[in-house]
């Protein structure tokens, strides 16, 4: 990148602007910062409902999934905060549609190629890493707000990715699996109605 | 009951004041609002249990396809009623759905995977569409959509459940039987008596 450009990409990034989605503000010690960092990541629909898809798919896709691909999620995060400052505020529209094509194919077609799982898994810690971050500059959040995002994101997803994994170990009966898929197409389809209810203007004036 | 008694209940009662706890409003009056509209319309009901019934007497892989299509086309539709795009004769869908499903149930339909898909696909939107559309002012949305995709998915359920008395001898012909009642109930939604 040349040098112009990387000065460019610094300054927006560092701006010190104010984040509209989430303040980061209510918490004056650490411990209550962390749990507002927490908090954004498991209250807000956007976040949440592409984050549990994703386990979902996980866990459904092989035993064991989640772990291995979970380096790319967690790594995808670390990204997404460097990434976070520069996204726009429609960000969540795309967490919403990953929730949504995820979710799908957890439904649908729940053993895809490991290379599909991995991207899903990537993309799915980067965008939802920008959704929690955007509106903020790089430094603006407090460390213990960015450590309880970073940690509520992968509690949604271990939590979504464990609970059809350990029950589909414990007990491999078809039925069981055909449950997670429907529970799966459940998700699909809230997705969808909050992705509607997002970008309705009755409900957003 | 002594009069002191009554007049205490009275005065009890003529002094109640507004209800604050059940509104409507807020998560769980939202969750309620979208868990109660699928099961208290009858019209959504019936087709709901058709489907799971369907699928049942499809045997697989359609007892899971239909059931796990119905919720991801319903949304759709819900999206569209949200988003305010109207859509014709909706109520006579819904009723047509009631005929239509009960009529592949009490005639024993064998049909191809995907045109069952498509069959329960098109009807999703018109039961989707509803939902969106109805959705209450004071509720919160996101619970709303939590709530009638759950209550669906449990009808749906439901309709599976009572589709496996088709293992039983006797049971073909009580499913059979019952798709009759859900076509009977389906054309008096659509003539207007029920």
């Amino acid at each position: 990148m040349r040098r112009a450009t990387t000065a460019l990409t610094l300054a927006i990034a560092l701006r010190p602007d104010t984040g509209a989605a989430h303040a980061f503000q209510a918490g004056s010690g650490l411990y209550t910062q962390f749990l507002e960092g927490l908090t954004v990541t498991l209250t807000y629909p956007a976040i949440l409902l592409c984050l549990l898809p994703m386990g979902l798919l996980a866990g459904v896709w092989r035993s064991g999934g989640l772990l291995s691909v979970w380096h790319w999620f967690i790594a995808a995060q670390v990204v997404g905060i460097f990434l976070a400052p520069l996204v726009p505020p429609e960000i969540y529209l795309a967490t919403l549609s990953l929730g949504i094509v995820t979710a799908v194919l957890a439904a649908l077609y729940p053993q895809p190629p490991r290379t599909v799982v991995i991207t899903l898994a990537a993309l799915t810690g980067l965008v939802a890493t920008c959704a929690a971050f955007e509106g903020h500059a790089l430094l603006e959040p407090p460390i213990a707000a960015r450590a309880g995002v970073i940690l509520g994101a992968n509690l949604a997803l271990s939590v979504a990715a464990a609970l059809p994994d350990s029950t589909l170990e414990r007990w491999p009966y078809p039925w069981l699996r055909i449950g997670w898929r429907i529970a799966a197409s459940w998700l699909a389809a809230i997705t969808v109605m909050v992705f509607a209810f997002e970008l309705s203007p009755y409900l957003n004036p | 009951m002594t009069p002191s008694r009554i007049l205490f209940t009275l005065a009890v009662m003529l002094t109640a004041t507004a209800a604050a706890a059940h509104t409507g409003e807020g998560a769980a009056g939202g969750f309620a609002s979208g868990f109660f509209h699928p099961i208290f319309g009858w019209d959504h009901v019936i087709a709901m249990v058709a489907v799971g019934l369907w699928g049942a007497f499809l045997g697989q892989p359609a007892i899971w396809i239909l059931p796990v299509v119905f919720p991801l086309v319903m949304a759709i539709g819900g999206a569209l009623g949200v988003a305010g795009v109207p859509l014709p004769a909706v109520e006579t869908g819904i009723a047509l759905s009631g005929i239509v499903l009960g009529l592949m149930i009490a005639l024993a339909v064998r049909a191809p995977l995907w045109v069952a898909a498509v069959i329960v696909g098109i009807f999703a939107i018109f039961h989707g569409h509803a939902h969106g559309t109805e959705l209450p002012e004071a509720a919160n949305p996101y619970a709303y959509a939590v709530g009638f995709v759950i209550a669906t998915g449990l009808l749906h359920l439901c309709g599976i459940a009572l589709g496996f008395l088709t293992l039983l001898p006797w049971g073909r012909n009580a499913i059979r039987a019952t798709g009759v009642a859900i076509a009977a109930i389906g054309g008096a939604f659509l003539v207007g008596i029920a």
